[in-house]
C-alpha cells in the first residue's frame, strides 16, 4: 500500500542531508577491534613526541609531555575547568536550540510541500552564508553578550539540522502512518510511538555531526567577542605565542567532546537502534 | 453521521473511486458505483479478483482515504479493527508492546494482552522484536491487535493467508467463537470459498476493475454445519452452480 513519492529533484537543491547511519559498529564486537584505536593513538602520539625532538623547538612544536603537564597546572589552578565549563555550556545551550528548533522546521518542511517550496530558498541562502558572517552580524545586532552568541552558533546548525529532519519526515512510512489513523491511537502517540522512531536515525545524524560542528564555531564566536572559554584562551594565548597552553585547551576540549560522544551519544543511539537485526 | 432514523450498520455507497495519475501511469477508475449494507453484527466476505480494488474498499471504510464521490455511513462512535494485508506492526515496538499501543486504558492491558497472545498461540514471543518473528506469527499479532480492542467493526484484508492450514483452521474457529462472545459487524476479503462458507453470513461477489457488486449469495448455514467439511463442500458446490459467470468465482 506503501505510496513512494516521485523523486522530484529540483534545481539548487543541496545534497546535504547525510543518510542517517546504520546502527552504530562502535563496541558491538569489544575486545580485538577496540585494540586499534588504542595502537592508532599511540602511534600518533609517538610521531608527535619524534617529530617535536627532531625540531627541538620545545616553543613551537612542545612534547606530548609538556602539554600534559601545563594541561595538569591549568586543572590545579582551576582556569582549565571555569573556561571549559563555559564553552560546553554554551555549546550545550546551542546544540539543543539548533535541534529544537531545526527539528520542528525541518519536519514541517517534509510534511508540507507548500510550506517546503517556500522556505526552501531561505535554507538554501542560510546553508550559504558563511559561518563568520553570521557571529559579526550576530554580535554588532544583538550586542556581544551570551544570547548572540548562542543564537549564532544555532543559526549556523540549524540549517542542516532542517535538511537531515526533512529527509526523515518525507521518507515517513505511510502504511505505518494509516495504521494509526485507523486505530484511532491520537496525536500524542501517533508521534512518540509512529512518527518519531522512524525519525531516530536522521535526528542521531543530524546531532553527532551536529556536536563537531557547534563546538567548532562556539570557538571561533568565543575568539570573537567574549571573555570566558576556550576560544577566549586560545585567542589570548596565540596573541603570546604559546602553543603549549594551546594545546593544552584543545586537547582536554576533544577529550570531553569525545567522553560525551561515547557515554551519552553513543548508547543513546544504540539504545534507541535496539529492535534491529 | 447518518441522518436521522437511518438503519445502524455500515452502509457503502461508492460512485467513484479515482487515483490520479503518476508519472507516466494514467488516471485510474477503480471502483464504480458500488453499493453494499451491512447489517449490525454482519459477517460479509468479500470476493473479487485480484487488482479489482478491495483493499481500496476497506481503506475508504476505515476512513484513511476520503478522496471519493459517495458516502460511507457508519456510527461515529465505532471502534474500528482493521487487519491489513500486510501486519504493519511497529518494528520498533515488542509484540506485547505493539498491542499495548492500540489500548485505549493501560490499566486493563496486561490481562488482554496475555489473553489474546494466548489465543493466537504466541506466548512465548511477547516480548520479541516484530522483525525477528515469522510471516506467519506477525499476521497473528496483528490478528490479535484488532481483536483486542473489542471493535464494533472488524475490516481483515486476507486474513488467514501464510499460515498452515490447521492453524488458520483453529483461528478460524477462535474468529467465530470470539463473534459468539462480542457480536461484531465483519467485513472480510478473502480468495478462499470454504473460508467464506465457513466464516461468513453472506459472499459479495465482487467484478472489475472498475469493481462493483457483482452478485450477493446468503450463507445460511447453522454453527454445526459450519463446523462440517461436509456441509460445507455442498455448499461450496452450491455456490459455484449459482456464481454468474465472469464473475470472481467463474
Ligand atoms: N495509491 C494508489 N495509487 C494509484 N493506484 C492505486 C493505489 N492503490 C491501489 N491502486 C490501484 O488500484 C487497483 C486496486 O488495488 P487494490 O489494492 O485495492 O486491489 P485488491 O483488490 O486489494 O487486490 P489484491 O487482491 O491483489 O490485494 C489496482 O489496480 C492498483 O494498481
Ligand atoms: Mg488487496
Amino acid at each position: 500500500m506503501a505510496v513512494e513519492r516521485p523523486a522530484v529533484s529540483r534545481p539548487g537543491e543541496l545534497a546535504e542531508a547525510a543518510p542517517p547511519e546504520v546502527a552504530p559498529i562502535a563496541l558491538s564486537a569489544r575486545l580485538r577491534p577496540a585494540l586499534v584505536p588504542v595502537l592508532s593513538l599511540a602511534i600518533l602520539v609517538l610521531v608527535w613526541q619524534l617529530a617535536a625532538l627532531i625540531a627541538g623547538a620545545p616553543t613551537r612544536l612542545p612534547t606530548p609531555g609538556a602539554v600534559l603537564l601545563r594541561a595538569y597546572a591549568e586543572l590545579q589552578s582551576g582556569e582549565l575547568a571555569w573556561h571549559l565549563g563555559a564553552t560546553l555550556l554554551r555549546v550545550a545551550a546551542s546544540f539543543v536550540l539548533a535541534m529544537t528548533i531545526g527539528t520542528v522546521i525541518g519536519f514541517a518542511m517534509g510534511r508540507l510541500p507548500l510550506l517546503d517550496r517556500f522556505a526552501h530558498p531561505w535554507l538554501v541562502f542560510l546553508l550559504n552564508i558563511p559561518a563568520l558572517v553570521i557571529i559579526v552580524l550576530a554580535y554588532i545586532w544583538i550586542g556581544l553578550g551570551e544570547s548572540a552568541l548562542i543564537f549564532a552558533v544555532a543559526l549556523n546548525k540549524i540549517p542542516n539540522v532542517v535538511v537531515t529532519v526533512r529527509e526523515g519526515a518525507r521518507a515517513l512510512d505511510r502504511s505505518l502512518l494509516e495504521m494509526a489513523a485507523s486505530f484511532r491511537l491520537g496525536r500524542r502517540k501517533t508521534l512518540a510511538f509512529v512518527v518519531l522512531p522512524q525519525l531516530y536515525p536522521y535526528l542521531a545524524a543530524a546531532g553527532r555531526s551536529g556536536l563537531a560542528l557547534i563546538w567548532k564555531i562556539v570557538l571561533v564566536t568565543e575568539l570573537l567577542g567574549r571573555s570566558s572559554g576556550v576560544g577566549f584562551k586560545i585567542g589570548t594565548y596565540f596573541s603570546l605565542f604559546d602553543v603549549t597552553s594551546i594545546l593544552a585547551y584543545s586537547l582536554a576540549f576533544v577529550v570531553v567532546i569525545q567522553i560525551i560522544e561515547w557515554t551519552v551519544l553513543l548508547p543513546l543511539e544504540r539504545h534507541v537502534t535496539r529492535w534491529r537485526r | 453521521m447518518s441522518p436521522a432514523g437511518a438503519a445502524s450498520g455500515l452502509g457503502i455507497s461508492v460512485r467513484a473511486k479515482r487515483f490520479a495519475a503518476v508519472g507516466a501511469a494514467p488516471p485510474k477508475l477503480v471502483i464504480k458505483d458500488l453499493q453494499l449494507q451491512v447489517p449490525d453484527s454482519g459477517l460479509v466476505a468479500l470476493f473479487g479478483p485480484s487488482g479489482c480494488g478491495k483493499t481500496t474498499l476497506l481503506n475508504l471504510i476505515a476512513g484513511l482515504d476520503r478522496e471519493f464521490e459517495g458516502r460511507i455511513d457508519l456510527p461515529a462512535d465505532w471502534r474500528i479493527g482493521y487487519v491489513f494485508q500486510e501486519p504493519r506492526l511497529l518494528p520498533w515496538l515488542t509484540v506485547e508492546d505493539n498491542l499495548r499501543l492500540v489500548l485505549p486504558d493501560p490499566d486493563d492491558a496486561p490481562g488482554k494482552i496475555a489473553e489474546w497472545l494466548a489465543a493466537m498461540e504466541l506466548v512465548d514471543i511477547g516480548k520479541v522484536y516484530p522483525n525477528r518473528i515469522s510471516l506467519g506469527m506477525a499476521r497473528r499479532v496483528a490478528l490479535a491487535r484488532a481483536f483486542i480492542i473489542d471493535p464494533d467493526l472488524l475490516l481483515m484484508d486476507e486474513p488467514f493467508v501464510s499460515l498452515d492450514e490447521p492453524t488458520a483452521q483453529r483461528l478460524r474457529t477462535l474468529l467465530l467463537a470470539t463473534l459468539q462472545a462480542h457480536p461484531t459487524t465483519v467485513l472480510f476479503v478473502t480468495h478462499n470459498l470454504r473460508e467464506a462458507i465457513m466464516l461468513a453470513d453472506r459472499l459479495v461477489l465482487l467484478s472489475g476493475p472498475p469493481s462493483h457488486v457483482q452478485q450477493e449469495i446468503a450463507v445460511d448455514l447453522t454453527a454445526a454445519e459450519r463446523a462440517d467439511e461436509a456441509a460445507i463442500e455442498r455448499f461450496r458446490a452450491e455456490v459455484l452452480s449459482q456464481a454468474l459467470p465472469e464473475g470472481p468465482l467463474r
